[in-house]
């Protein structure tokens, strides 16, 4: 019974498909002629399973499918394309032959003018730094004389000046 | 059905229109196929068809080959088919309703010949209904595309024995709801 309840599990997969090596395939195919209660079940099985399946048709994929497909990849092609080229006129604008002379003009215009005003800044920041210096310089020498005259105060160094 | 060459791969990943139209040619059967088994309706199944694709083409280029494509396409469709799925069954409230346009399938022309397939599609389409996504793919890919236990463990990225497991326990219940119903479809 063992064996059978078994055999029914292998029949109803590895034996019903052909997965089975010859071995055990033969082996099975003694047991069947012998157990009429396990052949009935292979027939069943074959019947209910197996027939209906051989028999269902193959069907074929209708002609739109392939239209509709091929229509939806080039409309997503055509976005790509369009984003694409939107990207290169934008590139391209940039890079026409006629702006180059512009362009590089505009460039030199900029860095000299550029150059021009650091200069001049600097000379500024110069200038100021002068300025500052000799105002410092100024205010020292009063401050030096009031200091002096009150440093110069014992008669020794009256007597001498 | 064209193999698909490392060369293909490499063009529909740079952009090549038509080197994607070969993996399309290629893939686009199982693909419909699997999604139409898994979600039971053919407007989702070519919506499914559609996403994989899309998807297909944009991640081409990060494919890196650690499987092979064919695997690769598989598991983006068994993904893609059981989150459709998903969403249609929450939106039916039961997993037992049928695609109406299975039933449109009566054309003129050998009138018994596609009335018996339609019968086939429709009784398959009831044992998918009595199991779960997950086991609903296990079979499909077994059952309908021939997969291997090896090859549906890859593309799902399960253990082999999961694969072995999900296939017995749906098998069970489709047996034991037949049996239940006594239906007889032959």
């Amino acid at each position: 019974m063992n064996t059978c309840n078994s055999l029914k599990e292998l029949i109803l997969t590895d034996y019903l498909d052909g997965e089975t090596n010859l071995a055990i395939r033969q082996q099975i195919n003694d047991h069947l002629s012998a157990c009429s209660d396990c052949r009935l079940f292979a027939q069943d099985v074959k019947q209910k399973l197996v027939v209906p399946f051989e028999k269902a048709p193959q069907e074929t994929v209708p002609e739109h499918v392939w239209s509709s497909i091929k229509e939806q990849i080039e409309k997503e092609t055509s976005v790509e394309v369009e984003s694409e080229s939107l990207l290169s006129k934008v590139v391209q604008f940039f890079t026409i032959p006629h702006l180059v002379p512009v362009m590089g003009s505009l460039v030199i215009v900029l860095v000299v003018s550029v150059l021009f005003f650091k200069k001049h800044q600097l000379q500024q920041v110069k200038v100021r730094e002068q300025v500052e210096y000799l105002a410092y310089l100024l205010e020292s020498s009063v401050t030096m004389k009031e200091s002096d005259r009150n440093v110069l105060k014992t008669p020794i160094e009256q007597y001498f000046l | 059905m064209q193999d698909i060459t490392e060369d293909i791969i490499i063009k529909a990943a740079q952009g090549d229109f038509a080197s994607f139209e070969l993996i399309y040619k290629a893939y686009s059967g199982f693909v419909y196929n699997v999604a139409l088994r898994v979600i039971n309706s053919k407007e989702d199944a070519q919506e499914v068809t559609q996403e994989v694709f899309l998807s297909i083409h944009q991640k081409l280029s990060e494919f890196r080959r650690e499987s092979s494509l064919k695997t690769w396409v598989y598991r983006i469709t068994v993904n893609c088919a059981i989150n459709a799925s998903k969403k249609v069954s929450q939106m039916r409230n039961k997993t037992s309703e049928y695609d109406d346009s299975s039933k449109e399938a009566m054309v003129v022309g050998d009138v018994h010949k596609e009335m018996d397939k339609a019968h086939s599609s429709k009784i398959v389409e009831e044992i998918l209904s009595l199991v779960n996504e997950e086991q609903r793919v296990c079979l499909v890919l077994r059952n309908i595309e021939g997969l291997s236990y090896d090859q549906i463990a890859k593309t799902l990225k399960v253990n082999i024995n999961t694969v072995r497991s999900r296939l017995k326990r749906a098998r069970e219940k489709i047996l034991a709801t037949k049996r239940q119903t006594s239906y007889e479809y032959l």
